[in-house]
């Protein structure tokens, strides 16, 4: 999966004439590009640690570190644990799962299997706010609502559609002669799926958890209309809590955005080349 | 004593009948190879046997024990597969103990086993690597070896060279024929190589679309192929087949006429074949011989390619009624394309297809090749 | 037990978990929100239920103004346009990085590692980092325009409905942009050098090899990525709802926000239900288009 980047022409033969015009123009576009990628962020850490009164200021600049004070004081840590802790848990229940359709769906053949995996994959494009009333009023009948139980749930049930697309892609490109040879060793059909195929299509699995927890570290929909405690509440909520009204405090929000991105950009350096080549992998091979 | 029998195996998808009623009797310690050409069900057939797929008719008996209803890996048999399909995250030494540890083998023993068998193999060195680590004659050895060390009843083989190149699947075959004596085994392999079916095989299966078109020793397939199917699929070159009408039959012979009007006597039985009918004819070309004494038989082609091999020369030239003959004759030759050369057929090697392919049935006549046991 | 018996039981076991979440949270929840958008139900009166109504709010959306402009907004603007722009700009950028010269100058991996930056950016932080970039008064983007003197005075990006729909574009552009090109770089770079090589002794030039082998091998990819980045797009709620509010006015209002608006700032849960239905309806087209074209080719050895 991870050969498509394994290739390198150094140079490139398609380059014999080097227009120095055109070298130019590529290089100054390259580095426009690079303004365009990165200004956003540096300009969150940047904000983040001036002081309120030079925020605004294009001359001045005062470092300090009261807004990430701010935002811890104002309960952002209790955030990012509940945050951490759903998701978390969210991403290993959903994987599993996923982990285990995917394989019947690539191996096993059995009635009714186009419609159930047309289904699963179907969901890929659900508009899930629709989900929002009905499992609202269905929380509340069952005592859901501030209860991560609910939102776990939910969050599990709106990533499993894409976790399948992509595993199933992955498995197809474990030769089926592998779970064959188990079972002529003697595996039962769990202990195939757990001791062999498992571990081979581990940097899937990796690539798909990953998916998945960014899914669920930056959902806000669900989070907002099933938990109103405040002590509940994960990172998205705290997040949007600084800037919702009318005064925004920019530099608390600023604080805040840096922490929020901080896991995730940590999470895509040592995978980033897994997850864009995995996205189309079947696509590509097939 | 680890016999094996098919007994009216048939497996069916949906409509679609990938074996219809296979019956084959394997003696202990035969080497069976299973030939065909792709899609003819000759991995399905071992696939069955092996327990990767249900048979939807018949019977599998190993030893005294009929197996199709019990599952792969207690049937006491082992797979080699096409492309080893050994575990990538596994040590050489753990892929082969893996079936002796899945049942619980003390760890003694397997390692006992798998060096056992790793020197066997000669693979010693390999044992702590991963398989990524390996080239494709060494992933060979340790996908034997994984086989080797469960001490099966039979060895199944799919295909196992074929991702080999052409040199080392020369030596891996010879290394296989040496295994096999080795190791007393039973074991039966799949291919569509024929020159792998006739250098291992005690007995060759021709597969056809699901159904067994000849079973019999390498010899016997060459000399006496029940149809003009077996006969393309056996030997290298191929045996030239053209049509022909008979002119004559008589006790001892039944004459054909070429389409260029060469008339030829081959000793077969006419059974229900009468003057007129349509037939094929069908000649070796390591029988047919360049002709310069005027032999009636002899027939003249247009030579179209010559490829000078050294030992023997192989011509390939058009009779004048457009059929593609193949000659393959010992030593160099002074022929040149473009040139017309008359060839003689061996009469008594000339074979003889009914209007269903099926071979008439050949006349006693010597031959060195094994009988079936 | 025998081998089909053992067989049926490992299906069935595997796949219930899957089963009772597409049931509980798919199936479930759509068959209760069709019943909801027959019904007049209240967010105030969620205890005595709504009564029934028949397609009245079907009746209503048909024939109001509003909901064609939603409709409008959702399938051209946050849809359309922002989809082919990501996929023109995305094939641009993958193929700049591609380039020889980004390479001769070792640009390409610095680029690479640059590109993740908005990716790993929550949407949420990208929204708000965008919204402070183009605050009307204190904006960056605003005094840089000022200090290079293309405008006299300070531009409410968000807020001017000439501006509200690029500068919203601009956000979501730029915050996943880089998984396009990240995954047509993947692309690029599975071309075979054969294929480059034969076209070039065959004398075909740059352009006459992009679209005769770059562009067909990339085609699958484009077209999943393009029907992802559709579901994707349709479907989201946070960068228009946290960008503009569905504002100004309701000038950016899409299907999503709509529900919102209608069930939880309005109270009318029966008419949002109504609105949730429609774009289900519109996403099962979609999801058609996407089993025929990827789904059964993709998966073929599955289905």
């Amino acid at each position: 999966m991870a050969s498509v980047f394994t290739r390198n022409k150094e140079g490139g033969g398609h380059a014999i004439r080097r227009n120095p015009y055109a070298t130019v123009a590529l290089l100054v576009l390259t580095f426009l590009v690079w303004i365009f990628l990165v200004f956003p962020v540096v300009w969150i850490l940047i904000g983040s640690v001036r002081t309120s009164e030079t925020l605004f200021s294009t001359t001045s600049f005062d470092f300090t570190l009261d807004h990430y004070k701010t935002i811890f004081r104002a309960g952002f840590g209790r955030f990012i644990a509940n945050s951490l802790f759903v998701c978390l848990i969210a991403v290993v229940i959903s994987t599993v799962i996923s982990v285990m359709a995917s394989y019947v769906f690539s191996r096993k053949r059995f009635r009714g299997k186009r419609w159930l995996f047309g289904s699963v994959i179907l969901g890929q494009m659900f508009p899930w706010i629709i989900l929002v009333t009905p499992l609202f009023v269905l929380f509340a009948k069952i005592g859901f609502l501030n209860s991560y139980i609910g939102l776990i749930a939910s969050y599990v049930a709106i990533s499993i559609p894409f976790s399948v697309y992509l595993l199933v892609g992955y498995l197809e490109s474990v030769p089926r002669e592998l779970d064959e040879a188990a079972t002529m060793d003697g595996c039962t059909q769990f202990q195939t799926l757990w001791t062999i195929v498992f571990p081979v299509m581990l940097p899937g699995v990796v690539a798909t958890a990953t998916y998945s927890f960014l899914l669920m570290w930056t959902e806000f929909l669900f989070a907002l209309a099933f938990l109103t405690r405040t002590n509940l509440k994960t990172m998205p909520l705290g997040l949007v809590q600084f800037f919702g009204e009318q005064n925004v405090d920019w530099g608390a929000v600023m604080a805040a955005s840096a922490v929020t991105t901080l896991p995730a950009l940590m999470i895509f350096l040592p995978l980033q080349s897994k997850l864009a080549g995995g996205l189309t992998a079947g696509a590509v091979k097939g | 004593m680890a016999k094996l029998e098919l007994r009216n195996v048939t497996k069916k998808y949906g409509s679609f009948t990938a074996l219809d009623n296979i019956n084959v009797d394997i003696a202990h310690r035969e080497f069976v190879v299973i030939v065909g050409p792709s899609g003819c069900g000759k991995s399905t057939l071992l696939r069955s046997i092996a327990g990767l797929e249900q048979i939807s008719a018949g019977e599998i008996v190993v030893g005294e024990q009929a197996v199709h209803r019990v599952p792969a890996s207690k049937r006491g048999l082992a797979m080699v597969f096409q492309n080893y399909a050994l575990y990538p995250h596994k040590t050489v030494a753990q892929n082969m103990g893996f079936a002796l540890k899945i049942a619980g083998v003390p760890k003694a023993e397997i390692d006992q086993r798998v060096n056992e068998a790793a020197r066997i193999l000669q693979i010693e060195p390999l044992l702590d690597r991963k398989p990524k680590a390996l080239s494709g004659g060494q992933r060979q050895r340790v996908a034997m070896g994984r086989a080797i060390v469960r001490e099966p009843k039979v060895f199944l083989f799919d295909e196992p060279l074929s991702n080999l190149d052409a040199a080392l699947r020369v030596d891996m075959r010879v290394e296989l024929a040496k295994l096999h004596n080795t190791l007393d085994a039973t074991m039966i392999y799949v291919t569509h190589d024929q020159t792998e079916a006739m250098t291992m095989a005690d007995k060759i299966v021709v597969l056809r679309a699901g159904r067994i078109e000849q079973v019999g020793a390498p010899m016997e397939l060459y000399h006496y192929p029940a149809s003009a199917f077996v006969a393309g699929f056996i030997g290298s070159p191929r045996m030239n087949i053209v049509p022909a009408t008979v002119e004559a039959v008589s006790d001892s012979a039944v004459t054909v006429k070429l389409r260029d009007g060469t008339m030829i006597d081959v000793p077969v039985e006419a059974g229900q074949t009468r003057k007129g009918d349509g037939v094929s004819f069908g000649v070796r070309p390591e029988h047919l011989a360049l002709d310069t004494t005027g032999t009636s038989s002899a027939f003249e082609i247009t030579v179209q390619v010559v490829e000078p091999l050294g030992g023997e020369t192989i011509l390939f030239g058009n009779t004048s009624t457009g059929e593609t003959i193949v000659v393959k004759t010992p030593g160099e030759v002074a022929v040149t394309i473009g040139d017309k050369v008359k060839v003689a057929p061996s009469q008594p090697m000339c074979h003889i297809f009914d209007s269903d392919e099926n071979a008439l049935k050949q006349r006693a006549r010597g031959l060195n090749g094994r009988k079936v046991q | 037990m025998n081998v089909e018996a053992h067989d049926r039981r490992f299906i069935v076991l595997m796949l219930a978990p899957i089963f009772l979440f597409l049931v509980f949270f798919y199936g479930y929840p759509t068959a209760l929100n069709l019943y909801y958008s027959l019904t007049d139900l209240s967010l105030l009166g969620m205890k005595e239920g709504g009564t029934y109504v028949g397609l009245e709010h079907y009746a209503d959306l048909l024939t109001s103004k509003d909901f064609y402009r939603t409709l409008w907004n959702t399938l051209f603007w946050l849809t359309g346009v922002s989809v082919v722009i990501r996929l023109v700009l995305g094939l641009g950028l993958a193929l700049l990085l591609n380039s020889a010269t980004l390479k001769r100058y070792r640009l390409t991996t610095i680029s690479r590692l640059l590109l993740l930056v908005p990716w790993a950016t929550p949407p949420i932080v990208a929204v708000v980092v965008w919204r402070w970039l183009l605050d009307g008064r204190q904006g960056m983007i605003n005094k840089f325009l000022m200090n290079i003197g293309v405008i006299d005075e300070p531009v409410a990006f968000l807020a001017n409905v000439n501006t509200v729909w690029p500068a919203l574009i601009t956000i979501i552009v730029w915050n996943t942009l880089p998984l396009v090109t990240l995954t047509f770089l993947a692309g690029l770079q599975s071309v075979p050098d054969e294929l480059h090589e034969a076209a070039e002794m065959d004398g075909a030039g740059p352009i006459h090899r992009f679209f005769h082998v770059t562009l067909p091998h990339l085609m699958p990819s484009i077209v999943i990525m393009g029907l992802l980045l559709v579901f994707w797009t349709f479907n989201n709620f946070i960068y228009v709802w946290l960008a503009t509010g569905a504002g100004p006015g309701l000038f950016t209002n899409v299907l999503a926000t709509d529900i919102y608006i209608k069930g939880f700032v309005d109270f009318h849960l029966g008419y949002s239900s109504a609105v949730g239905m429609v774009m289900a309806g519109i996403m099962a087209i979609f999801g058609v288009i996407y089993f025929r074209l990827v789904a059964l080719r993709e998966f073929k050895d599955v289905l």
